[in-house]
């Protein structure tokens, strides 16, 4: 009997023991998660987490996600872990179909085997399953036939896993295992290619993503982010926000809210070692980077007493007056906490590509972390904008806040203001590759053609 | 809508830079030169009485520039009246040692005009009903005398809640 | 000139009773016509108007919003100038905005709700009428009413106005400012009363409603820059992309009868003078507790020789408000008032009890608009100069404040707005109104709510007040439409529709049977959810 009970407590012991370890791989699943910011793709606006349904615009198209719950029927219930491993780091799904690098699996490449093993075991037991598949994708011929994406992955794919570099430092082989893996950071900040891919030898140093610019963030100290210090990097990962120099939108503000803010601050510090470390060789030694630039300024005295249907000239300082000064003062500078941020001094004025002071003004601005709810309302067509402003005011706008408060040299169209309205430049992939496959297919036909006469010929 | 006089005045100085107190940061405005189309006659002087007025040691120079304009507008004889008042704080000093600025009788325009232009510093408007030239809105000198507690009304003071931590 | 409408349902007026209604319709799947007298506006026209006003001008919040010639609203100057033709000892001065949004655009944003005893005043004291219903059938509509505004309140039932709630407030209430904090101190320690967090329309920290969360500007009254604050105009682009029409510089003028006396259609003038006819099924007048009587009044016909809906001749009687008195105390502290929004709590314990049978219930709150721009002027007209005009400007700014004493009022069939004979820019009668506070109130002043004033004063260690010489206006018109079960004494029913057309509502302040002490503005859109309940039932029904 004894010996029976001891039996049994053993038994409880290494089941207490495996299920305290499964509590383990799960959370670190969960983290691993978190890191990868998969919610932000896979959790719809409203909708369940990772139940998909999400529809992210590419320039080729629109992508939408899928469902990741452990839903047999509707998500990824009954995937092995192989299957799960060859469509995070390989781009294939458990039917064989390529995925589109819309999910970043290039990057995802870099996971480790053990961590895969735990993102698995999050998904399959961390994560409750929805049966709710959502709609399909379909891009526009050819791109929807997936296996084009073969060659694609044979030209640009990397093997799975991660090589540490002994010469450096556990923080920094940190780092980069999370900027080149998890956080992914490459898929937005290195400029693509003509087919989509990313320019190895140009990585971080800035690419438009659909209406935004993800800024160059090589340790360059003029092109990029070299004269911050590492706990800048650090505070701005966990904030979204750095006073007098810069703040997130836009999907970098998704990911902040999402998935930065909540990693370790060691992973944080990780990140800002091997980013540190980044150079950018294109760009020039010297000049003035994207911090500084910019002085307070106002012109309310130019229209000041003056009714507002008055046309005085300075129409941008008068859209500015009325619509911006409120929040970011009457001389551009903010509020005194700087939780409503100066525009002087600050990179969304002083960028060469001016997307962000564009987007920022259509779309607002969203970010929910620790200190609080960041909100500025949008200023474009939407129901709860704060003002309808037109291509031609935004325009005027921008230009008057670049020429005061950012970058002078910078001037803004109403076309541009068009096109970042529309959710930024389109790829002309779409119609070279439908033209491409036009000449393809004529060449063919011209053969056949050819071989037929050829044919006829001889007989 | 009332018709408080179109501020014509600025207009005449062009369009300039200044820095205002940039948030409540910096103790005091920096001043960057003001670039009128035609150089103003009397502004040093005009910039002079009102600093023995106000006993401000800085004034921002674009407002000065304005109210210079929006007084000659609305003080009759301002020019001859400026140079009067400025002999007069001059030779008495101690009129502005007192708290209220009483002037002796014979000096009464001049004592007018001392208060039309406190006012016009102070609040921002010169003149009175219909024929009231507005100046400025921030930058008079109520809202800077109160600019480490207040902001003025509809800018934004900070994140929801920073007022309530003010001593 | 006939224009058919499209939409079965019109909705005269685009103020906040009027964009709840049309809210509802539209998510009921009903479409909607909306006619507005005045003009869309943007937000940045407002707040730079309102920048462009001189310092003195800058303290009455109707200067930013010029009224237009066709839709005069009271102001003093322009279109709008000499509008109302008051008679009777008490002033009956509105204001309102006859703009697309309508009035909230520069409310305070206050919402207090009534509690149980505030609708039952006949029963209770022998004063005054009773709701038509309780308070716990309004209940739910209040709620809705907040989650639909955003109303921040606190969780902690003993500073809610009234503790009865089925819900909690959507959002935490807002933190105050020092002075605020100080007041509550004060009344607390030394007179054992509760200065309680005001009920707002404000958005606490989160973007409720997609809109900004309140950052301090100070400026609620006359406008909220960045739109934490509701207003109609906020939902106004919303009711478009759901469906609506939303006419604006439409003077409904006329409502017109059919021979079984339903409402089948209304009139109205454009910009242009001209009047064009819209025909509906079911007709909503949403256009403040004035401008609505003044509506039937003007659409007398044959039919009904004494106004629209007026079978009962209380059609523009019991016009009532909030008569307030304003303290403004001189302190040896510094209390700093304006930081924050401009209203952000109240003793509200003082409108209630049975004294209410002899003399009216008040309410005191600590107004805290940013001072400076109104002690200036008094500063420099001391003749100070120098650092003594610094100081003395810096502590009247830190060291005055405003109480404000509001009182509640009795409906009295003689408070009465008629047409006058004076007519507007496009030959409309101008509204003539007779008021008299009454005794209710005026005993109130003498014996309860003045010397409780003075203690306050006291317990704030003030050295100087000076008071309103007379009595005020809150601007919260209510009465003029009155809402009861007997169609010989009232005009609407329970769901504010007319008892004499049933497919005719009247929403809004005017139907009020009680004003209690608090701000009107949440009983109001509680009383349009009401309505939309039964109005949407009915045009389903048709």
């Amino acid at each position: 009997m004894r010996k029976l009970k001891q039996i049994a407590l053993s038994l409880a012991l290494v089941s207490g023991a495996a299920q305290a370890a499964d509590d383990a791989l799960i959370k670190k699943g969960e983290y691993l998660a978190t890191a990868s910011d998969c919610t932000a793709c896979h959790t719809a606006e409203h909708g369940q987490p990772f139940a998909g349904g999400n529809a992210i615009a590419s320039p080729v198209g629109t992508i939408i996600a899928t469902n990741i719950t452990p839903s047999a029927s509707a998500g990824i219930g009954r995937y092995t872990e192989q299957q799960f491993s060859a469509a995070l780091r390989q781009g294939v799904r458990a039917d064989g179909a390529r995925l589109y690098p819309a999910m970043p699996y290039t990057a995802y490449a870099t996971f480790t085997d053990e961590d895969v093993h735990a993102l698995y075991a999050y998904f399959m037991s961390g994560v409750k399953p929805v049966d709710k598949a959502p709609p399909q994708t379909h891009l526009p011929f050819p791109l929807n036939l997936r296996m084009s994406m073969m060659v694609w992955n044979a030209l640009f794919l990397n093997a799975p896993g991660y090589t540490p570099n002994p010469a450096q430092s556990a923080g920094w082989n940190r780092g980069r295992y999370l900027v080149d893996g998890a956080t992914h950071c490459s898929t937005c900040h290195t400029p693509r290619g003509f087919l989509m891919q990313e320019k190895q030898d140009a990585a971080f140093t800035g690419a438009q993503v659909g209406p935004w610019f993800a800024p160059n963030i090589t340790a360059n100290r003029v092109s990029g982010i070299g004269e911050w210090s590492q706990q800048d990097l650090i505070t701005y990962l966990k904030t979204g926000r750095l006073a007098g120099k810069a703040q997130a939108a836009g999907s970098m503000a998704e990911a902040v809210t999402h998935s930065f803010q909540h990693l370790s601050e060691a992973d944080r510090a990780a990140i800002a070692e091997y980013m540190g470390s980044v150079e950018d060789r294109q760009s020039p030694a010297s000049g003035t980077s994207r911090f500084g630039q910019g002085s307070a300024f106002s012109q309310v005295n130019a229209f000041r007493g003056e009714p507002r249907s008055s046309s005085a000239g300075e129409e941008g300082a008068r859209l500015f007056s009325g619509n911006c000064a409120s929040c970011h003062g009457s001389s551009g500078q903010g509020t005194q906490d700087a939780f409503y941020p100066s525009l002087f001094h600050n990179s969304a004025t002083a960028e060469n590509n001016p997307s962000n002071l564009i987007a920022a003004i259509l779309f607002g601005v969203q970010r929910h972390t620790e200190e609080g709810d960041v909100y500025m309302p949008p200023f474009g067509a939407q129901p709860n904008a704060l003002n309808h402003l037109d291509d031609q005011q935004i325009a005027t706008l921008s230009g008057w806040i670049l020429q005061h408060y950012g970058n002078a040299e910078v001037n803004v169209s109403p076309a541009q203001v068009a096109e970042i309205r529309r959710g930024g430049p389109a790829s002309p992939l779409v119609m070279l590759a439908q033209a491409g496959v036009g000449a393809g297919a004529l060449v063919v036909i011209a053969l056949l053609i050819a071989w037929l006469i050829r044919r006829k010929r001889r007989r | 809508m009332t018709h408080y006089s179109r501020r014509r005045v600025l207009k005449m100085a062009g369009l300039v830079t200044i820095a205002t107190t940039a948030g409540q940061l910096l103790p005091l405005p920096r001043l960057n030169a003001a670039r009128p189309d035609a150089p103003l006659p009397g502004l040093d002087d005009f910039i002079q009485v009102s600093r023995l007025l106000t006993q401000q040691a800085t004034l921002n120079t674009t407002v000065a520039h304005a109210l210079m304009l929006a007084l000659s507008q609305t003080q009759k004889g301002f020019i001859s009246g400026l140079a009067q008042l400025k002999t007069v704080l001059q030779s008495q000093p101690a009129l502005l040692q007192q708290e209220t600025l009483t002037f002796a009788a014979a000096d009464a325009e001049c004592e007018k005009l001392a208060k039309a232009i406190l006012g016009g510093w102070y609040t921002g408007v010169v003149g009175k009903g219909n024929h009231a030239l507005y100046v400025t809105y921030v930058n008079t000198l109520a809202s800077e005398l109160m600019s480490d507690k207040l902001v003025p009304p509809s800018f934004s003071y900070g994140q929801m809640g920073s007022w309530a931590t003010q001593p | 000139m006939a224009d058919a409408s499209q939409s079965p349902v019109v909705i005269v007026g685009t103020g906040v009773v009027g964009v709840v209604i049309a809210e509802q319709l539209l998510d009921a799947g009903i479409p909607v016509l909306m006619l507005e007298a005045g003009p869309r506006v943007t937000r940045a026209d407002i707040v730079e108007n309102y920048r462009n006003l001189p310092l003195a001008a800058k303290g009455n919040p109707i200067e930013c919003y010029p009224s237009r010639e066709w839709a005069p609203h009271p102001e003093p100057a322009g279109a709008g100038k000499g509008y109302l033709q008051l008679s009777g000892p008490d002033s009956y001065a509105q204001s309102y905005v006859r703009y697309a949004g309508g009035s909230t655009w520069h409310w305070a944003g206050t919402c207090w709700r009534l509690t149980p005893a505030d609708m039952q005043l006949h029963s209770r004291y022998g004063v005054g009428r009773d709701w038509a219903f309780d308070y716990a059938t309004l209940e739910p509509y209040y709620t809705r009413a907040e989650y639909q505004l955003g109303i921040c309140g606190p969780d902690d039932p003993a500073l809610q106005w009234p503790p009865q709630r089925s819900k909690p407030y959507p959002m935490p209430a807002l933190p105050f400012g020092p002075g605020e904090a100080r007041f509550t101190e004060v009344v607390r320690d030394k007179l054992g009363l509760r200065n309680i967090p005001t009920a707002q329309a404000r958005n606490s920290g989160t973007s409720y409603d997609d809109r900004p969360a309140c950052c301090g500007n100070n400026n609620c009254v006359p406008v909220c820059p960045v739109g934490a604050k509701y207003d109609g105009a906020t939902a106004l682009s919303r009711l478009e992309a759901k469906g609506a029409t939303i006419l604006d510089n439409a003077v409904v003028w006329r409502i017109e009868t059919n021979p079984q006396n339903h409402i089948n259609a209304v009139h109205y003038f454009d910009k242009h003078r001209q009047s064009h006819r819209v025909s509906g099924k079911l007709f909503i007048i949403a256009c403040n507790g004035l401008e609505t009587p003044k509506l039937l009044l003007m659409s007398a016909d044959a039919r009904n020789p004494n106004g629209i809906a007026n079978r009962s001749d209380q059609v523009g009687r019991n016009m009532m408000d909030h008569p307030q008195i304003t303290m403004t105390v001189t302190l040896e502290e510094p209390y700093w008032a304006g930081v924050g929004p401009v209203v952000n709590s109240g003793i509200m314990e003082t409108s209630q009890g049975d004294f209410r049978a002899e003399h009216a219930g008040a309410y005191f709150r600590f107004n805290n608009f940013a001072r400076n721009r109104f002690v200036t002027f008094a500063a420099l007209e001391k003749g100070l100069v120098g650092n003594a005009l610094d100081e003395e400007i810096r502590r009247m700014t830190a060291c005055t404040a405003d109480i404000v004493l509001a009182h509640e009022i009795l409906p009295d069939a003689s408070n009465r707005l008629t047409l006058s004979d004076k007519k507007d820019w496009l030959g409309l009668p101008k509204p003539a109104i007779h008021y008299d506070v009454g005794e209710y109130v005026r005993r109130s002043l003498a014996v309860y709510s003045m010397p409780i004033a003075h203690r306050i004063a006291e317990a704030m260690g003030a050295t100087h007040k000076t008071f309103s010489k007379q009595f005020n206006q809150s601007k919260h018109i209510m009465g003029g439409t009155i809402m009861g079960h007997d169609p010989a004494n009232s005009v609407v029913d329970a769901d504010c529709r007319a008892h004499d057309h049933p497919n005719l509502f009247l929403p809004g302040g005017g139907a009020m049977a009680s004003t209690a002490c608090g701000n009107s503005t949440l009983t109001m859109v509680a009383l349009a959810f009401k309505a939309a309940d039964a109005i949407v039932r009915q045009a389903q029904e048709a």
